[in-house]
């Protein structure tokens, strides 16, 4: 146990870089992906989903995992609700949205984890820069 | 009452911290996303050169949701114990002034509810003028008092290893097993209940089949860590045999790391002695202490000299 903990510690270097959006992007996008994928081999190996369904099922992963980054930010982090509720519920949605159509567009449903982990971290550190240039102009 | 020049370099750390756990959580999800999808990859490539069956039952489907979600809960409690209990090399260091605040372990309802998130017993003192490159080392973030310079001073976080808090980690750690256990079966159960019959249905029962197992988890990591917490011993961080107070003045040596939970700044991680010197005299100001003051009425305390 101890050697499995300390290798999960040793990977902070890659995730310290990523900052809070890139790892709340990086949660939010693993989750959805996984999910995704595992109601993609409850299905049989084989999932249509129409845009209504697609909506549907980025909703319902966006609450969820919006819902478990509350419990990270707010519980353990001890970060205000107000300061991170709106943010990070944007990056849950614009994440779990870009996961489902993704992945649905591709057809890659077992990659789903990987698109997910990826694109979280891209949107989360997109947002992260928007935010950035977005002060820096209402500074100016 | 003597001041100095210097102010002292309160604030942020020149490396941003990103708030404790965050960073820990995303490589463990992430990791754990990353084995199930290469599962997921390998069951799919047998499907096709072996001609198995790739879908999951209701059950199956539940109970990998919520084994993953279990695993998950279970991995970020070790990770917790691992902080809180193994201790990190840092320098050693001696620093010396006033207690200005003692923050004991489970002060917060959070760490009473999720005690695997206990901190040990914290002493912040006032350190004297001299031990400020001390509390600067490494570009950290200087905690400072609210008062006005010149006589704003510096303060040193030092945490006094609480054995309560480990015992509560292991009762956690053992918790959260068993709690996962039954969490995946509840899970397993949810799954082969709610059914497929849709995909929202579906996907309604892998995320509640997760938030199932996690729950279940939790509450067994907060049973066991209350359990063992009620069986571990109450203590209050002493010197000598006694209790240190607020207005003390103290001198301690310990190991010196720049920790997340404290934002980056340096801290004592833990405490390897301390020893008291008196109190403050109630003629100086002591809200807040400052270091003009301490200078001069605690002029010899027990740092070794350069």
């Amino acid at each position: 146990m101890k050697l499995l903990v300390k290798f999960f510690t040793s990977l902070n270097i890659f995730t310290k870089r990523l900052g809070i959006c890139g790892n709340v992007g990086l949660i939010a996008g693993a989750i959805a992906g996984t999910l995704l994928m595992l109601l993609y081999l409850r299905q049989g190996g084989s999932l249509t989903m129409n845009t209504t369904e697609a909506v549907q099922v980025a909703l319902m992963l966006t609450l969820f995992t919006w819902i478990f980054i509350q419990f990270v930010l707010v519980i353990l982090a001890r970060l205000t609700f107000r300061s991170v509720a709106i943010p990070s519920f944007v990056n849950c949605l614009l994440t779990c949205f870009a996961v489902v159509f993704i992945v649905r567009a591709l057809g890659l449903y077992i990659a789903a984890s990987f698109i997910g982990i990826v694109v979280g971290i891209i949107i989360g550190m997109l947002l992260c820069r928007i935010n950035f240039i977005f002060n820096k102009l209402i500074k100016n | 009452m003597a001041c100095i020049e210097r102010r002292p370099r309160c604030g942020a750390a020149e490396t941003p911290a990103i708030p404790e756990p965050i960073t820990r959580i995303g490589s463990v999800i992430g990791i754990i996303a990353s084995i199930a999808g290469a599962a997921g990859g390998i069951i799919k490539g047998l499907e096709t050169a072996g001609g198995i069956a790739a879908g999951l039952g209701g059950g199956a489907g539940g109970a990998i949701s919520g084994g993953l979600a279990a695993i998950a809960v279970i991995i970020i409690i070790g990770v917790y114990a691992f902080d809180r209990c193994v201790g990190t090399k840092g320098l050693r260091e001696c620093v010396a002034g006033v207690v200005s605040e003692i923050v004991q372990d489970f002060t917060e309802w959070t760490e009473e509810l999720f005690p695997f998130t206990a901190m040990h017993d914290r002493v912040d003192v006032v350190v004297k003028s001299r031990y400020w490159d001390v509390v600067e080392d490494g570009e950290a973030k200087v905690f400072c008092t609210e008062a006005e310079p010149p006589r704003r001073s510096e303060i040193m976080r030092n945490y006094f290893f609480t054995k309560r808090v480990c015992d509560t980690m292991t009762g956690a750690q053992i918790g959260v097993t068993v709690g996962a256990v039954g969490g995946i079966i509840a899970a397993a159960a949810i799954g082969a209940a709610i059914g497929c019959a849709t995909i929202i249905l579906c996907i309604f029962a892998l995320l509640l089949a997760a938030l199932v197992a996690a729950v279940a988890a939790l509450v067994g990591a907060l049973i066991g860590g209350q359990i063992a917490k009620a069986i571990s011993d109450d203590t209050s961080p002493t010197s000598g045999g006694q209790q240190i107070a607020v207005g003390d003045l103290i001198t301690i040596h310990g190991n010196m790391v720049k920790r997340e939970f404290d934002e980056n700044a340096n801290v004592m991680w833990w405490v390897s002695g301390s020893s008291l010197s008196g109190t403050a005299p109630t003629s100086i100001a002591n809200n807040p202490f400052s270091y003009c003051d301490i200078d001069d009425v605690f002029t010899m305390d027990a740092c070794p000299r350069g």
